[in-house]
This record gives structure tokens, sequence and C-alpha cells, in this order.
């Protein structure tokens, strides 16, 4: 086995990993609510051959990549059913699929008026889902408070991670699912703007820029490969033109 | 493979395509009496799962993040924003105005209600209350051709009066519909939209009464859509398609890398 061969090939796919990662960021540029994603690398030990100072480490870069749960900007849209969260608190939904959290506000009511997401999942209150009047403007305090007509009618259910980063998994439609590495806690400290949506928190030119730079790391890697091949390809034409 | 990255950013060009698409529907009915502006929302697409954290990196040790490789974006919904347009006065006395969220319900030649916010309505030639298109207003309501003038009330009561008779005559009441959730109504063009699963059944009742919203005789409802916003959201629209499109240009350039490199 040839190690530098593969630790090229580490190398090169961790690149892969990334592009693709900022393609995806990229193209949820417009998308409400959306986290993007940051890469880590780490070292990827394969084998460790000899022992005290005459190691060699067989190792090479391995992508990871965890989201960045800082907001996004806040856009004025007027909509009584659109809101934005400032602070850390997260949305909790009921999905077939188990609770789900989201910091997508865009609320809708469904046919049998209950407030839902726009997949049409059930956004639920402190006393379960909640069903909108039709014939009053609703309005949400900064608590989370729903209210019509001057009257109360729930409370959002906003929940927190000390660690969402390793709390919460991205499940597709603007929706984290939780790992169970921690539970959710009651946010207390967040505030509900309403008539507001929070937009993608990516930033398209640090993506442009780290695009860039993925872009030329990889091609010094292709770089060191054609070296390592053509150094291999020398030798080994070198030693058979002996014989 | 970069291939990933190519549909990835695919999917990302299309969403602002899509974006643009509405921008400029809304754009042409800047000046449609009664028009809502739609916004388009997007949402992101599954996730593959490449590595998941806390899974075990070895004996000892568990990952502390993972691979999760998203697929792009797509638009999930078309919401139309039913925000009071501003008022406009024409004195005109067909021309009214909801203001609140009821809607004008509208027979059509095929039968069916349809529900409307423009209020510029017409007479036909039998003196039924029709919109421009012809269709009739629900309840019907016939102005005789004796009446000289017009009134229409808060609550839609339309009354005529007629030279040489002392009291107004009451025709007939406007009835307007409310919905759940408006925003799940069908555009059918025209300033017509159509009841649906989504926007529930209405619910029908006088102007200026629980919610329903008060008629505002003289008055036509301008299209809610503001240029500037529109404007500002295209300009992002289009910026994002351009870096989109350098996704595109960067994974081909790492896929001509590979292939420079085997051969």
């Amino acid at each position: 086995m040839n190690y530098g061969l593969y630790t090229i090939f580490l190398g090169m796919r961790a690149r892969q990993n990334t592009l693709e990662t900022q393609a995806n960021n990229i193209a949820n540029a417009s998308t409400t609510g959306f986290k993007a994603q940051r890469m880590t690398y780490g070292t990827f030990e394969a084998e460790k051959k000899g022992t005290g100072d005459r190691q060699l480490l067989v190792a090479g870069a391995s992508a990871a990549n965890s989201t960045d749960f800082s907001s996004g900007s806040v856009q004025l849209t007027g909509r009584s059913l659109d809101v934005a969260i400032e602070g850390d608190a997260f949305i909790q939904i009921e999905t077939p699929n188990g609770p789900r959290f989201t910091r997508a506000g865009n609320m809708t009511v469904s046919d049998g008026g209950q407030l839902v997401t726009k997949n049409g999942d059930l956004v639920v209150g402190e006393k379960g889902p909640i069903t909108i009047p039709r014939d009053t403007e609703l309005s949400i305090g900064k608590r989370g408070t729903l209210s019509a007509g001057g009257k109360d009618i729930d409370t959002l259910k906003l929940v927190r991670f000390d660690n969402p980063a390793a709390a919460l998994l991205k499940d597709g439609d603007t929706v984290f699912k939780a790992t169970g590495a921690e539970n959710p806690q009651p946010a207390t400290n967040s505030r509900v703007v309403q008539g507001s949506l929070e937009g993608s928190n990516i930033n398209t030119i640090s993506e442009m820029v780290a695009m860039i730079n993925n872009n030329r790391e990889f091609e010094s890697l292709q770089k060191s490969l054609t070296l390592l091949m053509n150094d291999m390809g020398r030798k080994v034409s070198g030693e058979i033109g002996k014989i | 493979m970069p291939n990933r990255a190519l549909l990835t950013a695919a999917t990302g060009m299309q969403v602002q395509q899509q974006n643009v698409d509405n921008i400029a529907n809304n754009l042409a009915n800047a000046s449609t009496v009664g028009f809502k502006r739609t916004r388009l929302e997007f949402q992101d697409l599954m996730y593959q799962n490449m590595r998941s954290a806390g899974a075990a990196a070895n004996a000892s040790t568990p990952l502390p993040v993972g691979l999760q490789i998203g697929m792009g974006a797509r638009s999930i919904a078309s919401e139309k924003i039913f925000k009071q347009g501003d008022y406009k006065e024409t004195q005109n006395p067909l021309d009214m105005m909801v203001e609140g969220s009821g809607f004008f319900q509208i027979r059509q030649a095929s039968g069916e209600i349809a529900y409307t916010r423009a209020g510029q309505f017409h007479l036909n030639e039998q003196g039924q209350i029709v919109t421009a298109g012809g269709d009739q207003l629900e309840p019907s309501i016939t102005i005789p051709t004796e009446a000289t003038s017009v009134t229409i009330a808060k609550d839609g009561t339309v009354s005529t009066t007629t030279a040489g008779q002392a009291n107004a005559q009451n025709v007939g009441q406007i009835q307007l519909a409310i919905f759940a959730n408006p925003a799940g109504l069908e555009a059918l063009g025209g300033n017509l939209f159509k009841a649906t699963g989504a926007s529930g059944q209405p619910t029908v009742g006088a102007g200026n009464a629980n919610g329903i919203g008060a008629i505002n005789q003289g008055y036509t409802e301008s299209s809610n859509v503001s240029v500037v916003e529109e404007l500002v959201n295209m300009i992002s629209a289009q910026r994002i398609y351009e870096t989109n499109s350098k996704v595109i240009t960067t994974a081909d350039r790492m896929l001509g890398t590979i292939n420079q490199a085997v051969n």
C-alpha cells in the first residue's frame, strides 16, 4: 500500500465534502430560518508503523460539519402569522415522526383552524395543538403568548438547548431533531417578534471566499498526487531499466 | 463526488429562478386593483448522514461532530400576503373597498362561487351588479333603471333613491366571506380566488360585523405590492443565483482537476 496516495485521497475527499456543504449553504441563501453548516477537519489515523522515535504515522484529514446556530438577519413582513425569535429558542412542532424544532416562524393555519408549519405539522403550545379563531386578528406577544380579541389562547412552546450543535441534527424542511444528547429546556430569555421572519444565516461573501480557498487546496493536493505518481513512475521504470 | 455539489447548486439556481418569476408577477401587478402580492418560501432538502455525531470513533472516543451533507433547497409554498392595500378614492358609486379580511363573492359563469378583493363593479344590461368580467356579485343585486343614486352602507346594505320618491329603497345586502386560512386560497387569475381544502370553507356574513370588515363605497383597494421591496428582492435573488452558478464552476473545476491527475 502506498501511504502517500492514501493521505492525498483523504485530503481530496475532505475538500469534496466541504464543497458539498458549501453548495448546500449557498443554495439555502433565501431559506427562512436556515442555519449554515461549518466544516471542521480532524486527523484520521489509519495506522501507526513502528515504535518510539522511528514512528511512521499513516494519517490524513477527515471532514466533519456542525450547524452554526448564530442568528440570521430579521426581515419585517407585517404578516400576523410570521414570527422571528430573538435569542436561542426554537419553536417546537409535532410531526408524524415525533417532536421537531425550528427557527422558521412562517406559520399558517390549517383548514381545521389549527396553527401549523408550511409542511402542515402542528405548532404546539403549552396546552398542546393551538386552534386559532377565524374572525379575529391574532396577536403574539414577546413571550410567545397568542391572543385573539383580548383573550389569551395559549403560549408557543419555546425550548432551548445548552449546546444545540450537539443536541440537534438537521432533518430537512428547516427543522431539527433532537439527538438525545440533551433534553430541551424551557426558553425564558428569548423574545418573539410578530410580523417578522429570520432569514438564512449564511454569509455569501465568506462562503465564496471559503469555496475559492477550498478549490485551491484541492488543486494543491492534485499537484502532490501528480508529483508522487511521476516520482513513483520514474523509480519503477528506472529500476526495471537496470534489470 | 463534486457531482453532488453540482446538483445542489442547480437546486439553488432553480429556487432563485422561481423567486424571480414570482417577483416579475408581483411587479407586473403593481397597479392591479385588489391584487395581493405572493411571497415564495423556501426550505432545505433532506440530508445525507455520512457520519453521525456521537458514533464511536474508536472504542473509547465518540465523535464530537458528524458529517451531514445537504441536498439543496426547494420552494415549499407561495404565500399570498393579504395585507391591506392602500385606499384610493374614486367617487365611483360602484367602487367598493373592504376594510378588513372579507372577500366579495362572485358567481362565475360556471355557477361556482369565486372570491375577490377587487371591488370595482359595474352594471350589466339588466341592472345587476357585475365585475368587469361580467360575473355577478353574489347574492345578486339589481339596481332599478330609474334609480338616481346608489348608496352602499358599511354593512353592505344597498339602497337607491329615485326621483320623486322621498325614501331610499333597500335593494339588497352584499355578503362578504372570510376564511380560516386565506393564504390557502387558489388564485384563478382575473383577481379571483377559489376556496380549497387548505383555505377551509368560507364563513359568510354581512359587513362590519364579526371581523368580516366594513365596506367603503367610492374607494378601491390598491395593489399591496411594494415596488421598492420587490426590486430589492430581485437584486438579492440575482446575486444569489450568480453565487450558485459559481459553485457549479468550482465543482466543474474540481472534476477537471481530477481528470488532469489521472491522465
